[in-house]
């Protein structure tokens, strides 16, 4: 008795720490195996790249039921579709329609209406530093392939044509402009296209969801991600900051996206309302936003008008504003406004 | 007995799990630059500008942080049909003119970019 009291308990001893050597190694890859399946397998991140609306879009959503194909082909269809409608060059759609016959009925439910109601109210808040209505003098610049500076009196002709107040008249179930007035959403059309593809995408299922097209950028999740958004220096070949939003928008406009340089001076398709060139106030402009499609015209706005008169824009319309300066040496300050969430 | 030894082949174990994972969850890098290479030259020019270079016989354009070569001369066309590449790694090659492109990237640090 007393012997195989001695062997039993050094027997089991070692038996116990193999077994557990084992235990735990079987566990570890059990473990290991289980949290590859459950966040690989049921949750999956793509990315797609596609050309629309003149540049590029980028999606990237997280599915767990539903196939990330299916998302980005509806995303491209629906891209597509509102380029046809908005697109001031598509040579077809609503827009075509309006700026060629001066005045059409519009349903109330259709997406250019519902884009010239938003308009309306983002023409106000901006004092006319967004204004729709410069369709023809962006024509007699060139833009988007400018040739050079147009002569003086072609663009004081073409200014007795813009002026949203004046030239668009919005009733409840009609939109007529003046003879001769171009409408031209570009400073809009891409963020409203964003809004309504990442909306349609998030119906369709996706967990998580980003849509950018040509810099305009929407962004929000069921699960709490924080998305980095990179902001480009308007003067540099490095970013001038990075984001950190859980949810919102984000849109950038500059000038230099679309420019020209005659005699050292800078000109770009950032035209001023009120004297038909130009403006030169600020270098970039970027706004943060609850949707892209505020965001896309608030940026726009900001840099038309600079930082002096866009840090008097309505608050409520905008949640931060990066707004960069630049003169003739590219010496560069930058104006904030609101909450800017930096990433730390 | 459970020895010494053991632990450390333990925690070796658990480490490689644990790496095994993690591994190829995320795209770590993201395009920062253009690698041209031809017969004689082989340079790098940033994503970050827009630029049209124009060679005797084929046109590379870089347009909103993508590549492409859009135009050559060579009978194939494979380069142009190939259109713009994006991602880091991703190569265009005209092989009649031995002249071929390449996206390089850096750590990713941003999901997109507001431009």
């Amino acid at each position: 008795m007393q012997l195989s009291h001695q062997v039993r308990p050094g027997r089991r001893t070692t038996l116990s720490g193999k077994r557990l050597l084992v235990i735990v190694l079987f566990t570890s890859l059990i473990l290991a195996v289980g949290y590859r399946f459950v966040t690989t397998s049921h949750s999956v991140q793509a990315t797609r790249t596609f050309p629309v609306l003149g540049t590029f879009a980028t999606v990237i959503v997280t599915v767990e039921e539903v196939d990330a194909q299916l998302l980005f082909r509806k995303a491209d269809s629906l891209l597509t579709c509102l380029d046809i409608q908005l697109g001031r060059f598509s040579g077809s759609g609503q827009l075509h329609d309006l700026n060629t016959t001066g005045g059409i009925s519009i349903s109330t439910s259709s997406d250019l209406a519902g884009l010239i109601r938003r308009s309306d109210v983002l023409v106000h808040a901006t004092g006319n530093s967004f204004d729709p209505s410069m369709g023809i003098l962006s024509q007699v610049w060139g833009f988007p392939e400018p040739v050079g500076v147009p002569d003086s009196g072609v663009i004081h002709q073409a200014l007795v044509h813009t002026g949203w107040d004046l030239q668009v008249q919005i009733d409840s179930d009609s939109i007529t402009i003046q003879r001769n007035t171009i409408l031209d959403f570009g400073a809009i059309a891409k963020g409203y296209a964003v809004d309504q593809t990442w909306e349609l995408l998030i119906e369709m299922g996706a967990s998580e969801c980003l849509v950018e097209v040509g810099g305009e950028v929407r962004c929000g999740s069921s699960t709490g991600r924080i998305w980095y958004i990179g902001v480009r220096h308007p003067r540099r070949e490095t970013l001038a900051g990075i984001l950190a939003i859980t949810s919102g928008a984000v849109a950038t406009s500059g000038d230099y996206e679309c420019f020209f340089i005659e005699e050292g001076i800078r000109y770009s398709h950032l035209l001023d309302t009120d004297t038909g060139y130009p403006s030169r106030r600020s270098a970039s402009a970027t706004v943060i936003a609850g949707d892209c499609t505020t965001a896309d015209a608030m940026a726009t706005a900001a840099a038309v008008a600079g930082p002096d008169q866009a840090q008097h824009f309505p608050a409520d319309e905008y949640r931060g504003m990066i707004i960069i300066t630049a003169d003739e040496n590219d010496a560069c300050e930058t104006y904030e406004f609101g909450d800017i969430p930096w990433a730390e | 007995m459970f020895k010494p030894f053991d632990g450390v082949l333990l925690l070796i174990i658990l480490a490689i799990a644990l790496l095994w994972s993690q591994c190829g969850e995320k795209e770590n890098t993201e395009p920062e630059s253009l690698r041209i290479v031809t017969s004689d030259t082989d340079d790098t020019l940033t994503l970050f500008r827009d630029t049209l270079i124009t060679m005797d016989q084929l046109t590379i354009e870089i347009r909103n942080k993508r590549a492409a070569i859009t135009h050559s001369n060579c009978h194939t066309q494979q380069c142009v049909h190939t259109g713009f590449i994006t991602t880091p790694g991703q190569m265009s090659a005209c092989m009649p003119n031995g002249v071929w492109i390449e996206i390089l990237g850096s750590e990713k640090t941003t999901d997109v970019i507001s431009y």
